[in-house]
């Protein structure tokens, strides 16, 4: 195997693994400090890149544009969900909480089987099929810098998280619920802010890595299920841990696909999955 | 300065306190006494906020506390060093105490009151990296009151404080217990340990299956032989 | 709350459901189609519940055990002319199989629930990529199978047949399921379900009824698998193992009140007419629309009834008495 092609597949599985570490890194947010395994969480995205391309189609607007309107517009509808749906479930128990994603995953595969049909769709952006080509490498921009968008997303929210009083309640609460009230901590609001933050974070992401990626209803859950992969890989709950997972699954993807082909390439991550659980059970990082 | 009067909650269905009276004035050092399961823990939270009643008053000063929460109460200034600690595990000296003071009241004065408590406090200043989970209990514990004092106390209230802890912690535990009272800080303990609270307290009450069955001047309570009997069920 | 409710106890459930299940053998032909997916939906429900509500594992991973059902007869079909009757049951052996080694193989790793839910899942997606890239299983095309409609190779000319086939798999699974309920099986299987360490303290052996819960669903599952490859007269991946009809056959059961006896009876009766009354209203203009009513129908229901219909049902129940005269009141 040619060493350039090696390393292209490399590059190739850090960048996606730089998206899958965001996506993760969002749903650890929700799941650390609400309690909520979202399954419905790359639904969120799904909507967000579906969100872009009726946003090109209506606005001749490229993708790139709307990623803040877009953040804004999720990180409302995350906390709306939250208060009006999500906390009134979890009164009933963490089990509850994830039927209810469950649900909502069923409600937006098919919300958007009704709002744009079942077929495959491209959303072409300014910087569609072009490429950046830094020998040997030859990388597509969209990608490049969709990935890159993810990345900084990731540790801007990773440095939130631990140099931030915001981010402190917020592992705060994630650690001892009890104890962050009685430091006077607005429980139900940060959790919240975190909702809305971590399904705005999808707002955004969707429309810049949208020119990357084949539009189809049943993405959302496929993404929701790298993302779950990349949280036990690195630890649930762990915010490092989503990160580097992400990474890890990323290349392991990527290299599985050049050596054995797209199918099996596409069943490294659940293998993974299984081994971790089975013989590594608090992740690669250790847990929460 | 802090009222209690009539008392009544509990988990759920299950009532814990009932009618329970309290008073602790400014500046006292008052002990609560009980066997585990007499309800101490429970008659703490629901002072502080955490568990609501259903019945009774809470005041502190001029403020109506009944039914708030703990942001309303932290608000107040009453702050609870809890049962077992609990200190943030995974965070650091430093991110435990930074939390403590996160509230909006004692928040713009933070930094100086980070440096007041870590000379308070050398062995905490010490470890001011050290995460939480890897200290040992007597050293939790320094770090939990410590915490609770970053949120500028007008009383602070401490839930078992000495349990777990070898005696060497304890003394010293105790020591900046009565220092702090000494310059000021109003506290009220409650304690397994009857010889210990109520020789570092002005004051003390007995509970028994919710309710307060005794009051009185420390030193009395201490040879009260009731006091006895509300541990050992005979005299 | 996952005590068997008062509502539901005795003989009058039974006949509830007897009457409701024979209905469609008086309508017109074109219920019988929706009558029997909601009866085969009824049968997986309770299947799956053996296992997720009684024993309180919950799996993620019974399009394993359907496609093994639907996949393995039809493959015997096939390739060596063996009639689906007998066919189901190795369908039905080769899923045990899976189903005990899935058990065992938690059980041996302490795998706490949600890691348990997650492998089965994850196992689940394996076997779906992996059927829809294996050319002998069909790959993503499936498999058709050689239709002849004589009843000898499970092939009947009439869908009402069909309906009285899936009608004594329902009545065989919710039997099997309430013997397994009232019996000390089931008694051992709750107990592990609301707290095994307890249950192993006294004595439960935990892994023999982990591995007699697993197997026994997954068994009930693959036989559902060659009922519904039979019907539809062909397999292929994406109905038979992706996990989106898992995703359901759980949505329903949760609707309906997991761990009860007659919750994953009562979900699919209402969700699937419902689904497809409303695929009949709106279906015909934009594909989705009724599904995506259907979520939202879900999504409300499990919003404001978390422990399912019938939980809800026990709900109001009780709070109705509460308003009687305390002489009335029975003792509970």
């Amino acid at each position: 195997m040619p060493k350039e092609i090696l390393l292209q597949a490399a590059v190739q599985g850090l960048q996606m693994g730089a998206i899958y570490a965001l996506i993760a890194l969002s749903m650890t947010l929700v799941f650390s400090v609400g309690g909520l395994l979202n399954f419905a969480h790359g639904d969120f995205m799904a909507l967000a890149m579906y969100g872009a391309m009726v946003d090109y189609e209506a606005f001749k607007i490229d993708a790139y544009a709307i990623a803040p309107i877009m953040f804004a517009l999720f990180f409302l509808l995350g906390v709306l969900l939250f208060r009006r749906v999500v906390q009134p479930v979890l009164a009933a128990g963490v089990l509850a909480g994830a039927q209810l994603t469950l649900g909502l995953v069923f409600v937006q595969e098919n919300l958007i089987l009704v709002l744009f049909g079942g077929d495959y769709v491209n959303v072409p952006t300014v910087l569609s099929n072009r490429n950046l080509v830094v020998p040997p490498l030859v990388m597509p921009w969209p990608l490049l810098v969709g990935s890159a968008f993810a990345a900084v997303l990731a540790i801007a929210l990773y440095v939130v998280l631990m140099r931030t009083d915001f981010g402190r309640q917020i592992r705060a609460i994630a650690q001892n619920r009890d104890a962050a009230a009685l430091m006077g901590i607005r429980i139900g609001r940060i959790q919240a802010i975190a909702f809305g933050v971590g399904i705005g974070l999808l707002g955004f992401t969707g429309p810049v890595i949208v020119a990357q990626f084949t539009l189809m209803p049943t993405m959302g859950l496929d993404l929701t299920l790298i993302a779950l992969i990349v949280m036990v890989t690195g630890g649930l709950g762990n915010f490092l841990g989503s990160m580097i997972g992400g990474l890890i699954i990323g290349v392991a993807e990527s290299l599985g696909s050049l050596f054995y082909g797209g199918t099996v390439g596409a069943m490294i991550p659940y293998a993974i999955l299984v081994f971790v659980l089975l013989f590594r059970p608090h992740g690669l990082l250790g847990e929460h | 300065m802090l009222e209690v009067s009539g008392l009544v909650a509990g988990y759920g269905r299950i009532t814990i306190l009932r009618e329970v009276e309290l008073r602790v004035d400014q500046g006292e050092l008052v002990a609560l006494l009980g066997v585990n399961g007499a309800g101490k823990t429970t008659l703490m939270k629901t002072i502080a906020g955490l568990l609501p009643s259903t019945a009774g008053r809470i005041s502190f000063g001029n403020v109506e506390l009944t039914g708030q929460g703990t942001e309303r109460t932290v608000e107040a200034g009453i702050v609870l060093v809890p049962e077992g600690r609990m200190v943030f595990p995974r965070m650091t000296v430093r991110e435990n105490l930074l939390l403590g003071g996160v509230h909006p009241r004692p928040r713009p004065r933070r930094d100086a009151t980070l440096r007041r408590v870590l000379d308070l406090f050398p062995l905490l200043a010490e470890r001011r990296d050290q995460k939480a989970a890897t200290m040992s209990g007597g050293e939790q514990q320094m770090l939990a009151i410590a915490r609770g004092l970053m949120a500028e106390p007008k009383l602070l209230i401490l839930d078992e404080p000495s349990l777990g802890l070898a005696p060497l912690m304890v003394q010293e535990t105790y020591a900046a217990l009565r220092r702090l009272n000494a310059e000021g800080l109003t506290i009220l303990l409650a304690e397994q340990n009857v010889k210990l609270s109520l020789a570092a307290s002005t004051r003390g009450y007995v509970m028994e299956n919710g309710r307060i069955v005794l009051t009185g001047v420390s030193s009395e309570l201490a040879h009260n032989p009731l006091t006895r009997k509300a541990y050992l069920g005979r005299l | 709350m996952r005590e068997k409710h008062r509502s539901t106890r005795g003989a009058w459930p039974w006949l509830l459901f007897l009457v409701v299940a024979l209905m469609p053998l008086l309508m017109s032909s074109s219920g019988i189609n929706t009558a029997i997916i909601t009866m085969l939906f009824v049968y997986l429900c309770v299947a799956w519940n053996i296992v997720g509500g009684i024993a309180g594992q919950f799996c993620i991973g019974h399009s394993l055990f359907l496609a093994a059902g639907a996949y393995t007869s039809t493959l015997l079909a096939i390739h060596f002319g063996v009639t689906p009757w007998i066919g189901m049951f190795a369908g039905a052996a080769v899923a045990t199989l899976i189903g005990m080694f899935i058990a065992w193989l938690s059980f041996r790793r302490a795998l706490p629930p949600l890691s348990f839910a997650l492998v089965t899942l994850a196992l689940a997606m394996l076997g779906y990529l992996a059927i829809s890239s294996i050319d002998v299983l069909g790959a993503s095309r499936g498999l058709t199978l050689p239709v002849r409609g004589t009843p000898a190779i499970y092939q009947f000319k009439n869908d009402v047949t069909y309906y009285v086939v899936i009608l004594v798999h329902v009545i065989g699974a919710v039997g099997l399921s309430a013997w397994l309920y009232h019996t000390k099986t089931g008694l051992y299987l709750r107990a592990l379900r609301d707290n095994e360490r307890a249950a192993h303290a006294i004595g439960v052996p935990v892994l023999k009824y982990k591995m007699l819960a697993m197997g026994t669903s997954a068994a009930l599952t693959a036989l559902g698998g060659t009922f519904y490859a039979q019907y539809l007269q062909y397999v292929e991946p994406r109905t038979f193992a992706s996990i989106h009809i898992v995703i359901e056959i759980i949505l329903f059961t949760v609707v309906g009140g997991v761990g009860t006896m007659w919750g994953p009876v009562v979900g699919p009766l209402m969700l699937v007419p419902a689904g497809e009354w409303l695929r009949h209203e709106l279906g015909s203009g934009l594909p989705g629309l009724h599904l995506l009513a259907y979520g939202l129908l879900l999504v409300i229901v499990i919003r404001f009834a978390p422990d399912g219909f019938l939980g809800a049902l026990e709900r109001g129940r009780q709070a109705w008495r509460a308003r009687r005269p305390a002489a009335e009141a029975s003792p509970q």
